[in-house]
């Protein structure tokens, strides 16, 4: 271990350089050593190869191992080890339910600490020679103030630094360089994110981490739909929404003991995650309808009105040949198990279950974009595979380059009347290369209108940009989900598999029309950034979502009938001295018994034109007792996703009332997809001091 | 929150990001699913009985996997008779876990020659992501002895790493930037 008895041959081969490399020298050990090393005649450069070697090494070796990191602990042992004999209080059991929920727990254990190392590139941290000379708790007093999440955004800082001091390089091995590089330029890491110009708080503050977090994860604002009289606009117009992200997201905070930001929740998403039995029709159309209302739970003397969608299942598409292309952010952020392991882990669930004629493509991009895996035949699955293994995460994110890339291979694999699809996963920090938003976002309109559809997988946390990823999978023709675990994955690439990569109905718009008559104001629940002017229902131009085979997709109002009262809402504007407010077909008599109808269009999967049906709703009234299971599931999911929100509407609705439902809704449930909302819903209720 | 409260969320946090490294660790020297599963069930309950706030609340992660170390080689002494048969079709039965067996690489074929020692510190240190002085925790070696080891274990691998590296694709030379 004594520096000065090495010679020059061997100066790398020695346990403490071995140490030196993995930062397992305290900050002044490794200077000196650093040092030690010069004097020799060592150059720097010598040296930085000899750490990059190392840290490959090192890496891959993770890579290696955590290959068959992969069991899981049973929800029955967990709630075992959770209930330690000496304590039976029931508020320790509250606690238990929010942790036997998913398998999910199982992925954030590795997260906590294959970070670990990373951050100790930071010289500070750890070290050998502390305890030679008794300074033992310095490692301790270290790792209690620096908390995972912190670490996680350590690293992420440190990552991307690292690409502006090395101005993008793009082996795997200069960017470990380059993090080596960054940590002893900044000496600590916070200093780093400081360069960047971003908030990072010092790392004594450590009640502010948790706050500081949410900061980093990238929403856009969401305003609540307000309430609108119909006297004003008697047409409410959005775009389906078939995404499920935000349920995932928020399950994520859920599961950390945390309440999830209000801009993370978008409730169609939340209401959109889970699977209705819906039936219908598809005789005419490939998109069935179904409308319905009951009394609201939330508000007396107002009604909640569902509007059912369900596309038809296609098995014709379900056996269509695909071609599909993985287009995978391989940056330094993406290195956390929970991103680029877990996306592994997830291709090979969707790799069991192609047929072997499908095309698999693999385009990576950090610094620079690469194509690993030119469209390849499934058959070929230990060739994909081993593509997949070789997969390490570094270097910057330069989201243009690769996309270009993607569609480059979608387009050479396109297979005419199959599956054509892009799949991008990543945690959505585009921070190199195309530069701004807008023209990123440009980029992907204009690649989608070869009938490339596109899928948006979001990864990880900590500087997760959520807003993004929904703005691309909205502007790429695409739909947009949240892996933060197998379980989501296999939701995803398995049971939901055909409806992800199919589209049975593109550019599907709704229009509902309320009658004058008998609703005075109406509010829809979530679809805040799917809605469209009443104009454009009818302009084939606008771009809205698309349904995929069996998906279903449902929305819930919440009206207020003529004579209700409005007064918490939103202040009117005068009745109007000349006009009769009441406008459109809706003021005619021979409809009085109609509430509202609902117009739906939709264009076939390659088509340009669209087609209209239309279905109306007659006035009636039933408790939400008597309505069926789905309408239930769809109203607790809201219910929740409102209540969290802090919403007007579930003001007075509490957790209980929501869990009642919730369970009231519950069907058989194969997936127990139910039975984890009503989790989470006890789980919110512990969580949420508002209620 | 009282001192009862934050020890429950501290112990359950403890909980929610160890139990399945410990899992995965107990279940490397044990090979049996539900013992690996009682003995990390064990070592959390032991954890629990600590005193609270005691002098490793912030850091119990090298304890834990301490803990789990005994017990498992209790276990092994005891009962010898450890069968493979047994638990192939467990480990079969997780699907990822079989498909990594199926197609065992190379490296993983030389970390298996290594030497007991070396082993088991390498995979603490890269499977687990222990430093080295977790790592001289856990097993009761020193720190340097650590360092030595994994020096060691990493020279008898690094060639054949280096050389499934000089394959890849990904390098950077052979790479393509379709831009």
């Amino acid at each position: 271990m004594n520096g000065e008895n090495l010679n020059h041959d061997k100066w790398n081969q020695s346990p403490e350089f071995t140490a030196y490399a993995l930062n397992e020298l305290d900050e002044s050990r490794a200077q000196e050593f650093l040092k030690e090393l010069r004097d020799k005649g060592i150059s720097e450069e010598e040296i930085r190869d000899e750490v990059a070697s190392l840290q490959l090494l090192k890496a891959t070796l993770q890579a290696e191992f955590s290959k068959d990191h992969l069991l899981r602990v049973s929800p029955e042992m967990r709630e075992k080890i959770l209930s330690p004999k000496s304590t039976k209080g029931e508020q320790w059991k509250k606690w238990l339910l929010g942790f036997s929920v998913s398998t999910s727990v199982a992925v954030i254990a590795l997260v906590v600490f294959v970070n670990d190392n990373i951050i100790d590139n930071s010289p500070s941290i750890s070290s050998i020679n502390d305890v030679h000379r008794g300074e033992k708790n310095i490692l301790l007093e270290k790792k209690k103030i620096i908390r995972p999440e912190r670490k996680q955004e350590l690293v992420e800082n440190s990552a991307q630094l690292s690409g502006q001091v090395m101005n993008t390089t793009e082996s795997v091995v200069a960017t470990r360089m380059a993090k080596m590089k960054s940590a002893q330029i900044s000496d600590f890491a916070p200093a780093a994110g400081a360069i960047k110009g971003k908030m990072i708080p010092s790392p004594q503050v450590t009640s502010r981490i948790q706050e500081e977090e949410f900061n980093r994860e990238g929403y856009d604002k969401i305003d609540s739909n307000p309430y609108t009289l119909v006297s004003n606009e008697p047409l409410s117009t959005f775009s389906v929404d078939v995404d499920t992200a935000s349920y995932a997201n928020m399950r994520r905070f859920l599961l950390k003991g945390q309440k999830p930001p209000k801009n993370a929740l978008r409730i169609e998403e939340m209401i959109n995650y889970f699977p209705y039995s819906y039936e219908g029709d598809f005789s005419k159309h490939p998109v069935a309808i179904q409308v319905d209302q009951v009394q609201s739970i939330w508000n007396q003397d107002r009604k909640i009105v569902r509007v059912a969608m369900k596309s038809e299942t296609s098995s014709e598409l379900a056996q269509a040949s695909k071609n599909l292309v993985f287009l995978m952010d391989v940056s330094g952020s993406m290195h956390s198990p929970k991103k680029l392991p877990l996306l592994k882990e997830s291709m090979q669930l969707l790799l069991r279950k192609l047929k072997k004629t499908d095309t698999i493509s693999l385009v990576v991009y950090a610094g620079a974009a690469g194509v690993i895996l030119e469209p390849t035949e499934v058959r070929e699955k230990v060739k994909i595979l081993k593509a997949l293994d070789q997969l390490r995460a570094g270097g910057s994110t330069n989201g243009g380059a690769g996309i270009i890339a993607a569609y480059k291979m979608a387009k050479m694999g396109f297979i005419k009347n199959g599956v054509n699809r892009v799949i991008l996963a990543t945690d959505g920090d585009f921070n190199v290369g195309t530069s701004s938003r807008g023209a990123l976002l440009d980029l992907i309109e204009e690649k989608a209108k070869d009938d490339i559809f596109l899928t948006v997988v979001g990864l990880g946390m900590g500087n997760y940009q959520d807003a993004m990823l929904e703005e691309i999978s909205n502007r790429g023709n695409g739909n947009y989900a949240y892996i933060d675990s197998l379980r989501e994955a296999n939701k995803l690439f398995n049971i939901d598999l055909e409806k992800n990569l199919t589209t049975v109905a593109k550019d599907v718009k709704v229009q509902v029309e309320f009658n004058p008559n008998l609703v005075k104001a109406y509010r829809l629940i979530g679809y805040e950034n799917r809605m469209l002017a009443a104009k454009d229902f009818n302009d084939d131009k606008k771009d809205a979502g698309e349904m995929g085979s069996g998906h279903t997709v449902t929305a819930l109002y919440e009206i207020v009938p003529v004579g209700g009262k409005i007064e918490d809402i939103a202040p009117v504007i005068d009745d109007l001295k000349y006009s009769k407010q009441t406008k459109g077909k809706g003021s005619r008599h021979d409809f009085d018994d109609e509430l509202l109808t609902v117009k739906v269009r939709y264009k076939s999967p390659t088509g340009s034109k669209s087609t209209k049906f239309e279905v109306p709703l007659k006035n009636k009234t039933q408790k939400i007792e008597k309505a069926d299971r789905n309408f239930k599931l769809a109203t607790a999911a809201a219910s929740l996703g409102l209540k969290l929100r802090d919403d007007e509407l579930t003001k007075n609705y509490s957790y209980d009332e929501i869990l009642k439902l919730a369970k009231e809704a519950k069907g058989s449930d194969p997936y127990e997809f139910e039975a984890e909302l009503i989790e989470m819903i006890e789980l919110a209720k512990t969580i949420d001091r508002n209620d | 929150m009282s001192d009862q409260m934050e020890k429950q969320s501290w112990f359950h946090t403890t909980v929610v990001d160890n139990e399945s490294s410990l899992l995965n660790y107990t279940f490397k020297i044990l090979s049996q699913m539900a013992t690996s599963e009682e003995v990390v069930q064990e070592s959390f309950l032991k954890l629990w009985k600590q005193e609270f706030p005691g002098h490793f609340e912030h850091y119990p992660k090298a304890w834990l996997y301490r803990v789990c170390r005994n017990l498992a080689i209790d276990i092994l002494r005891k009962d010898k008779r450890i069968r493979f048969e047994d638990n192939l079709e467990e480990v079969l039965s997780c699907p990822c876990v079989s498909e990594s067996l199926l197609q065992a690489s190379q490296i993983m074929a030389e970390i298996n020659k290594l030497s007991k020692a070396e082993k088991e510190v390498l995979v603490l240190k890269f499977n687990d992501d222990l430093s080295y002085k977790e790592i001289a925790e856990v097993t009761g070696l020193s720190v340097s002895l650590v360092g030595v080891r994994i020096h060691k274990g990493l020279e008898k691998i690094r060639k054949i790493v280096e050389d499934e590296l000089n394959n890849l694709e990904l390098n950077p030379k052979k790479k393509e930037t379709n831009v």
